[in-house]
């Protein structure tokens, strides 16, 4: 169990470093590549951990990132805030982008653990 | 079964990337590209930054060059060359405006299509290539590019613009790229050619010929001249009225009966600028100034946008020193001051935009009636490339008069109704030349000199100078019409009716230092009935005669004094009706509400301040009135109906008993009080549309800045500002003054300037709408020209270094 833990917490914090490395070449779409390279690689067993692992992951990236800008207090966020549904501030507008990051993380780490199950690579 | 899943998981995650990656109708933007924190909105967060400096390496740069950036953003660029000077121009107006620079021309060019999936829009994109834009544009170009000095200015500022896009990452793009999923692309001479196209459309592009041609067909003719009379001289023309002049007239061949339209016509879905779009300046004279020193003033009435359509910059190089409100778009100052002068613009507002009905000989359109013969008709297709992938070819047929914009493909499938256009901004012409020799002036002559090169938009420049001097000219390439020519929609088979000749320049209307003491305009009409020339257009009545009077009776004036006019909210239309509005209202017939309200209005000292609900219950209660008088003309086909002040003349003149007034207005007493009821109840409907709000004008008003692209988010609204537009302070829902600008000539010239807005067009600056506040409590701010010699680094904030390189 506790060796199942460490294994998630070392999948999330490798797909937020990898989606984070791959944000310098590739746009958003890196997140799913990087969800994909992490669910292939780590293959946790379960639906449940290797799409929750890659999804903190990529919403680790994309949250952490979004408030170390909030940190400007650039008048952009109360604005474009008003561009989206719920007029979301600040917080909000980097949390909503860490949840659309984590789902293309997930859903990216659940293609490739399953690749990796059909081929029968070991871990 | 895992290979099912594996399908499965594979196809959500890339319906979850294209999802993600493409606007939708309820989600109108990329989310995955735009809340992207390494590449999305977030990267056009910008700190509030004080001071900085950089080095930036610029391809095409002759000599080092210092861009010096003021504590309000306005760069001051310091150049060891001219043609130095335009390329930085370029450069630092792209790194704070490219997305509105090349937004606004693809507007002017029709191609708002490639960005914008919408059909009206596609639309729009018909009506701007069908008038003719960007066939305008070209043949100006034409023109510019035979110029030396206009040529390299052109290549320049492109170049300057195009160092900036290079730099560009799709992280660095301005957020409404990303908003609208595009890239911007390489500027060039044309699309700055386009800009100056886009600004005679907004100021000589309104039309009502139509309507006017209906509205006479809807009553006899001495009616309809005593409802559209020809200005009388009472008025307040810019020359002063009972100036000589002595020159030849140019001949034309005039019609031997007067013009009359014979048939009435279906309105025409035609993309009409504002009507307001107009401005009020001044220059006045060292015998009536403090300083003994001229002062002058201008403040151009637009639409007010985010990004303003102002940029505020100094250009300094050798030979040349200039300070002002530049066109994001296009080199050189366009209102401004230098070492030596200081000028400004209103609209001349004159008419130069005739429609001519053809007659084709067939159905293949290759051939129209001219002069009792067939002429030959040109062809030009235009291609709008739309954001889909599709691609609309429509054709447009080319006459001798211009593009026929109205056929059986456009706007007139209800009848065989084949209208084209005639108007000045289609004649190639070059006025960045005029602007290159004004931004350079440094006496009287050099800027009559200068406006030689000024076709269109016809405009009123005033001027004053160190030495002295004031002046004001309306220039402009006017066509000499006969009276009544172009007033209604003309007969394209008929010499007669086409523009025979143009005024000579040195014709135009002028003054140079008037007995009075200063020059003024306010888009009013240019001359009295002395001027030998056709003056039809559209003509402002109130703000003209306010400023002369304010101006007339006051001596010793001081920058101050000049700043307090330009933020006048007198409503002088009020002052002059409301007595007889009170006269004819009915009180007994009125609520315990509807008198207190009256009561309001009764005590009101005729200010539109910002703060009172007075001008609101005027507002209401004379858009009633305006209404109910001309219900009878609100028939099935389009109508022109006098304008208010012509309305209230002919109230006035039925009050007294004139009997020469034709008056289908019935009981005006009774026209009045129902129109005061109408409007109380039009403000109670307002308040509660409106939560409950009070009806202070500022409510009521609605100043509003607003974003090009329409988003409230980028917007702001109820701007606590007084005034209307037929009040000196012309601010009226999304319009006013968007520009202000004061110069005091002297020893050393001072000038004071604000527009609504702020230099960025980055909505993620704090320099994006800083100026708003003060523009609306009417403040200015002091505009510093560095000294190049001996830069004042205590009035700095930012500095760009430039060298000549590589592109980076």
């Amino acid at each position: 169990m506790k060796n199942r833990i460490v294994k998630s917490l070392i999948m999330t914090v490798a797909v937020a470093a990898l989606a984070w490395l791959l944000s310098f070449f590739l746009p958003y779409w890196s997140l799913a590549l990087a969800g994909f390279v992490g669910g292939f690689v780590f293959r946790l067993g379960g639906i449940g951990r290797d799409f929750s692992a890659a999804f903190f992951g990529g919403f680790l990236f994309w949250f952490v990132y979004g408030m170390l800008i909030l940190g400007t207090n650039s008048p952009l966020f109360e604005r474009v805030g008003g561009l989206l549904p719920g007029n979301p501030k600040g917080f909000m507008l980097a949390f909503i982008g860490g949840v659309l990051a984590g789902l293309l993380a997930g859903f990216g780490a659940l293609t490739g653990a399953t690749l990796k199950g059909l081929t029968g690579a070991k871990n | 079964m895992q290979k099912i899943k594996l399908l499965v998981y594979a196809a959500i995650t890339l319906a979850l990337v294209w999802f993600l990656g493409r606007p939708h109708s309820f989600l109108p933007l990329a989310a995955g590209k735009f809340m992207d924190p390494s590449r999305g909105f977030w990267q056009n967060a910008v700190e509030h930054s004080e001071r900085g400096e950089e080095d930036i390496d610029i391809e095409g740069l002759e000599k080092e060059a210092k861009v010096y950036y003021d504590r309000r953003r306005v760069p001051h660029i310091l150049a060891g060359s001219e043609m130095d000077v335009f390329l930085l121009q370029g450069y630092v107006t792209a790194k704070d405006r490219l997305w509105q620079m090349e937004f606004q021309v693809m507007a002017a060019g029709g191609r708002l299509s490639e960005v914008i999936d919408n059909p009206r829009v596609l639309e729009n994109d018909r009506k701007m290539r069908r008038l003719g834009m960007r066939w305008a544009a070209e043949r100006s170009l034409a023109v510019m590019e035979e110029v030396p000095e206009t040529k390299k200015m052109l290549d320049a500022y492109t170049k300057g613009v195009n160092a900036w896009i290079s730099k560009l990452s799709y992280a660095d793009f301005p957020v409404e790229y990303k908003l609208l999923d595009y890239e911007p692309e390489p500027w060039t001479n044309l699309k700055t050619s386009l800009l100056l196209k886009m600004m005679a459309f907004n100021l000589t592009g309104r039309t009502t010929d139509l309507e006017r041609g209906n509205s006479y067909l809807a009553t006899d003719a001495t009616t309809f001249d005593d409802y559209f009379p020809d200005f009388p001289d009472s008025l307040d023309p810019i020359i002063p009225s009972g100036t000589q002049y002595d020159f030849d007239v140019v001949e034309i061949d005039t019609p031997a009966m007067p013009y009359r339209p014979e048939k009435v016509l279906n309105t025409l879905d035609y993309p009409q600028p504002h009507p307001n779009n107009g401005s009020n300046n001044w220059a006045v004279s060292g015998s009536k100034t403090r300083s003994g020193y001229p002062i002058l003033a201008n403040d151009p009435h637009l639409g007010l946008s985010f990004p303003s359509i102002w940029y505020e910059i100094q250009l300094s190089a050798p030979g040349l020193n200039v300070y002002g409100a530049s066109l994001p778009g296009a080199p050189l100052v366009i209102i401004g001051f230098n070492d030596d002068v200081a000028w400004g613009v209103t609209n001349a507002s004159r008419d130069v935009l005739d429609w001519y009905s053809i007659e084709f000989k067939d159905a293949t359109r290759q051939e129209y009636k001219y002069n009792g013969a067939w002429k030959k008709s040109e062809i030009r297709v235009e291609a709008i490339k739309q954001k889909n992938g599709e691609t609309l070819m429509d054709t447009v047929i080319y006459t001798h008069h211009g593009p026929v914009m109205y056929d059986k493909n456009f706007g007139g499938e209800s009848k065989p109704l084949n209208l084209a256009v005639r108007w000045a901004a289609h004649e190639p012409s070059n006025e960045s030349m005029c602007f290159y020799k004004l931004n350079r002036a440094k006496n009287h002559a050099d800027y009559r000199a200068s406006l030689k090169h000024f076709y269109c938009p016809g405009q009123n420049m005033v001027f004053a100078s160190q030495d002295g001097d004031i002046a004001i000219t309306q220039q402009g390439n006017f066509p000499a019409k006969w009276p009544g020519q172009g007033e209604f929609i003309m007969d394209g088979s008929n010499p007669l009716h086409e523009w025979q000749a143009w005024i000579p320049m040195d014709q135009n209307p002028h003054i140079k230092n008037p007995e009075r003491g200063f020059v003024s305009s306010a888009n009013q009409i240019a001359g009295d009935s002395s001027y030998p020339y056709n003056l039809s257009g559209r003509y402002e009545e109130y703000r003209n005669r306010r400023i002369n009077d304010w101006l007339e009776e006051r001596e010793g004036l001081t920058p101050d004094d000049i700043c307090l006019l330009q933020n006048d909210r007198y409503n002088l239309m009020a002052a002059e009706n409301f007595a007889m509005l009170d006269d004819l209202l009915r009180k007994n017939e009125l609520s315990e509400t509807e008198k207190k309200l009256f009561g309001e209005l009764a005590a009101w000292d005729f200010m539109n301040n910002a703060d009172l609900r007075a001008p609101s219950i005027w507002e209401a209660w004379t858009d009633a009135l305006y209404e109910n008088v001309w219900a009878s003309w609100n028939g099935e086909k389009p109508q022109m109906r006098p304008d208010p002040y012509q309305t209230a003349e002919l109230l006035r003149r039925v009050v007294k008993g004139d009997s020469t007034v034709k008056n289908p207005f019935g009981n005006l007493s009774q026209l009045a009080t129902k129109s005061f009821k109408e409007g109380v109840s039009d403000l109670q409907t307002w308040s509660e549309e409106n939560g409950g709000k009070e009806w202070t004008w500022a409510a009521y008003n609605n100043v509003s800045v607003i974003h090009l692209l329409r988003q409230p988010a980028f917007s702001r609204n109820e701007i606590p500002v007084g005034g209307n537009h037929n009040i000196v302070n012309a601010a009226f829902g999304r319009h006013g003054p968007s520009w202000r600008m004061v110069v005091e000539l002297g020893p050393e010239i001072k000038a004071w300037g604000i527009y609504p807005g702020g230099q960025s067009g980055n909505p993620g600056s704090y320099w994006y709408d800083n100026t708003i506040k003060d523009w609306a409590n009417g403040r200015y701010y002091p505009l510093i020209m560095l000294d190049p010699e001996n830069v004042d680094y205590g009035k700095t904030s930012y500095v760009i270094r430039f060298k000549g390189g590589k592109a980076e």
